[in-house]
């Protein structure tokens, strides 16, 4: 299996070689799960110094998907690599001061708790922003920090519910909604809004002298990339819309079962089928492609390629009339013949060939041996404490001038408390007493 | 002030959704987007529900906060007007093949000579490197490709009325293009991240990232393989799946075998995941034992799972699991959403209720956060979507302009260049330059 670039530099690196836009950055990380601490993976890919302050039990998810070893999970390990850990009891006076000390000295501070807990444990912003002035605060919670649901907890799979996610997709299993779960894209979407946020504020921290609390949510970020089903203009409503606004509310009153609901709902949303055919994953004589023509000159194409005529792309035609319809139903089911027909291979030559976006359909573990990720560093190998040798995904960017550099796997619990205390002024005997008090644990 | 980006000028060269939807959130942090379109517009003008020829919901959403410069590039003049704006901005976004960039005289070599700071971002399919290098790219190619769809694996078909569509493939999810948004938002991270490099040091770069490294870097979790601890789905692609293709099974049956390799099966879950009240739908999201406990304790069930020293991989663990998951059904069919949402939250457990996209836009928790933004289009009336998604305590940013119409900025856009109203005119007649 051949190595990318990447992971031959990372061989012979030692962490402190630091690279990245971010180079000298530091990061105080009081974060858990998911969100969080997918942020920090970022930040530290752009070379920022992430510390991640955790409790005496850990961060929980420590023990989430795919435990191997005692607090060690792959599931940790994915979104906390980049990082060192220190380990401090935030309900001991003493524990509570080391973690101010480190903050005197950081740039940046990020949080997902409940909006009750940070004053609960001294790091709030009005706490923070008082110790270092020049802090940049990035607070992400589950729902925003006002309105009906703001005390709420927050989790992917509840942002999926909460937000429509999962009623759209309409996946169903066992008679309800299945959230989507390759991804806990919510999730995933606020580490990156987290990582924009706190970047826009350097650069104006760098121009203003000025330290900020910046505020993000899952909610926020669900509705973000939802934003193509959120836009709604009345005088050109949607079949979703009018269905939302005229059929839901009879439908919940006449006391209609969900699953009931949920089947009208689908035929109401399925507005877009129209142009299916162009932008759909097919099978093939012996394996799965997908197709992905989203104008009108693509699609010829692909109706060339396939060898199909297609009338709609008249000027003028109405793909909403009954007969367009029954039309794109029919057409439907010949490019499935069609399609059935050859290997995945000669469809591939064939839209390659003709320049129409195709692509086979893949499992996502024969992702890290892909000649592809490995061409473009996406795949990185690190030595981890307890995993040993393992593969991860990399940064996600290339920077021409200050180059990222994944060198850190994902910390054992408290790895680095007495390394970063003693960084931040600590003297070896006040180190040990913390640790014997229990305010500093590792 | 509007925005940590205030005075920031950036440069859109990139059309349909990643791109744009990086220049809406640079436009949020409170940058001036000035959107450079060809003679025939960005194609996703003619997207998703179309108002008229250019103009649809599509574009409105991800092009809101942008100025409009219609410019022809394979002109000698427009290539000159481009490169005043550059001269003039901070940083450019491009999502096109290598070979149209230089031929429009937008590549970062040529854009660096005349703006030697600027910060440059290039969106590729795939990267530069690689077997795929040259392929095009769309959120659905690379979910086939990375395996999100195989991993959703839900093969029942679209209904439409009385017939499924696509049945026997993996469906899409349809509900969002998420590899184009996280592009968009790995490239304001990358840019911003730069901007303050650049504020530092004095230098500009050029950040390159693609759909295919956000569609891995979203998967992370999936991804995650350590070499002496194995998953059974990593052995099954390496070793058994290459057989099955050869031995001719179809998708549906190789579905069926990956499935079974899971290490946990999906329905034996029972604290993270929907269920059937005894009116609607919700939701538990109880990622940690704690929660879990706290979960079990208000439905009064005993978990073994918690036990010490607990092996899931036996047959009577994996027996016991969905024992459990079919009487948990049960025993949540027996109050209502309201009821099990009280108790729930009383006890600190993770729930929701389970809502329709649609029902978002008039939420009270959505209008308590100005997640929703409601603006006036000139051709498709009122709009409402989703606003900026953080909030600032010292540089708030405000999202100030709805979607531009193709062009519609060329005149004012050029006429800050530098560029005197004769001229504007005159690009106008040649086709250089279209005002509106």
């Amino acid at each position: 299996m051949g190595r990318s670039a990447t992971t031959e530099r990372n061989r012979e690196r030692k962490f402190s070689r630091m690279t990245g836009p971010l180079d000298g950055v530091r990061v105080i990380e009081f974060t858990e799960i998911i969100a969080g601490p997918v942020s920090g993976v970022m930040l530290s890919d752009l070379g920022a110094d992430v510390i991640k302050v955790e409790p005496p039990w850990g961060d929980p998810w420590r023990d989430g998907g795919g435990p191997f070893a005692e607090h060690e999970s792959r599931a940790f390990i994915a979104v906390n690599r980049g990082k060192r850990s220190i380990q401090l009891d935030l309900t001991k006076g003493d524990g509570r001061a080391a973690a101010h000390r480190l903050v005197e000295n950081a740039d940046i501070v990020v949080t997902n708790h409940r909006p009750d807990v940070p004053a609960k444990l001294g790091i709030d912003y009005d706490t923070l922003s008082a110790i270092n002035p020049r802090i940049i605060y990035a607070e992400a919670s589950a729902y925003g920090l006002k309105g009906p649901y703001s005390g709420g907890p927050g989790y992917d799979v509840l942002a999926q519910a909460f937000s429509g996610i999962m009623q759209s997709e309409g996946i169903m299993w066992r008679g309800v909604p299945r959230m989507i779960r390759t991804t806990p894209f919510v999730d995933f979407a606020t580490g990156y809004a987290i990582v924009q946020s706190v970047c826009a504020a350097l650069y104006h921290r760098e121009k203003s002298g000025r330290g900020q609390k910046i505020g993000t949510s899952l909610l926020a970020n669900a509705m973000t990339t939802l934003s193509g089903h959120l836009a709604r203009i009345p005088g050109n409503p949607t079949k979703p819309q009018q269905w939302h606004d005229e059929d839901l509310p009879m439908l919940r009153q006449a006391g209609l079962s969900d699953n009931e609901i949920n089947d009208l709902y689908y035929e109401a949303r399925w507005f877009p089928s129209a142009m299916l055919i162009y932008y759909r994953p097919y099978r093939t004589e012996d394996g799965l492609i997908a197709v992905a023509c989203l104008s009108d000159p693509l699609r010829k194409r692909m109706a060339d390629c396939v060898d199909f005529e297609d009338r709609r792309f008249q000027p003028g035609y109405d793909l909403e009339a009954p007969e367009s319809v029954e039309f794109a139903d029919d057409l439907l089911v010949r490019v499935e013949e069609l399609i059935v027909e050859k290997t995945s291979e000669d469809w591939l030559r064939l839209f390659h060939g003709a320049g129409v976006p195709a692509m086979p359909v893949q499992f996502v573990e024969g992702l890290l041996d892909n000649e592809q990720a490995q061409a473009n560093d996406l795949v990185i190998e690190q030595d981890h404490h307890a995993a040993g040798k393992m593969q991860l995904v990399g940064p996600n960017a290339n920077f021409s001038d200050t180059p990222l550099d994944a060198v850190l796997p994902s910390p054992a619990l408290g790895q680095h408390t007495a390394e970063i205390l003693g960084e931040a002024g600590y003297s070896g005997d006040e180190i040990t007493a913390l640790l014997e008090s229990g305010a500093a644990l590792g | 002030m509007t925005g940590p980006l205030e005075g920031i000028r950036v440069i859109e060269f990139s059309q349909i959704i990643a791109g744009p939807v990086s220049g809406l959130l640079l436009s949020d942090l409170g940058a001036d987007i000035i959107k450079v379109e060809p003679p025939w517009g960005d194609p996703w003008r003619a997207g998703i529900a179309p108002i008229t020829d250019s103009e649809s919901k599509g574009f409105i959403t991800v092009n809101r906060g942008k100025r409009s410069v219609c410019l022809d590039l394979n002109s000698e003049e427009g290539q000159a007007i481009v490169h005043r704006l550059v001269s003039q901005a901070d940083v450019v976004t491009v999502n096109n093949r290598a070979d149209v960039l230089d031929a429009l005289k937008i590549d970062y070599d040529t854009l660096k000579k005349i703006k030697p700071d600027l910060v440059y971002s290039e969106i590729t399919a795939f990267g530069r490197q690689g077997p795929f290098a040259g392929n095009p790219g769309y959120d659905l190619l690379m979910q086939g490709l990375t395996g999100i769809m195989a991993a959703e694996g839900n093969m029942d078909g679209y209904q439409y009325g009385d017939q499924k569509l696509n049945e026997g493939v993996p469906r899409y999810l349809s509900v969002m293009p998420m590899v184009d948004y996280a592009t968009g938002y790995s490239v304001v991270q990358s840019v911003c991240a730069a901007l303050f490099h650049r504020e530092r040091t004095g230098q500009g770069q050029k950040i390159e990232t693609s759909l295919f490294a956000n569609a891995l870097t979203i998967q992370g979790l999936s991804l995650t393989q350590v070499e002496n601890a194995p998953s059974p789905t990593f052995d099954f692609v390496q070793n058994e799946l290459p057989l099955l293709r050869e031995a001719g099974l179809t998708y549906r049956e190789i579905d069926a075998i990956y499935r079974e390799r899971r290490p946990t099966p999906f329905g034996a879950f029972i604290y993270y995941r929907s269920y059937q009240t005894a009116d609607q739908v919700i939701t538990l999201g109880c990622l940690s034992e704690p929660l879990r406990k706290r979960a079990a304790d208000c439905l009064g069930v005993t978990d073994i799972r918690f036990d010490e020293g607990y092996d899931p991989t036996t047959e009577q663990s994996i027996e016991f699991a969905f024992t459990l998951a079919r009487k948990v059904e049960e025993m949540i069919k027996e109050k209502t959403a309201e009821e099990w949402l009280r108790i729930f939250n009383a006890a600190g457990v993770p729930a929701a209720p389970l809502l329709y996209i649609e029902e978002m836009i008039d939420h009270p928790q959505s209008h308590a956060t100005g997640m929703i933004i409601e603006q006036q289009h000139p051709v498709g009336g009122r709009v409402r979507y989703a606003g900026p998604l953080s909030r600032w305590s010292e540089t708030q940013p405000e999202p100030v302009r709805i979607s531009p119409a193709r062009g519609e900025h060329t005149r004012e856009v050029l006429s800050e260049a530098g560029y005197s109203q004769a001229e504007i005119e005159a690009f106008h007649k040649v086709g250089s330059a279209k005002t509106g």
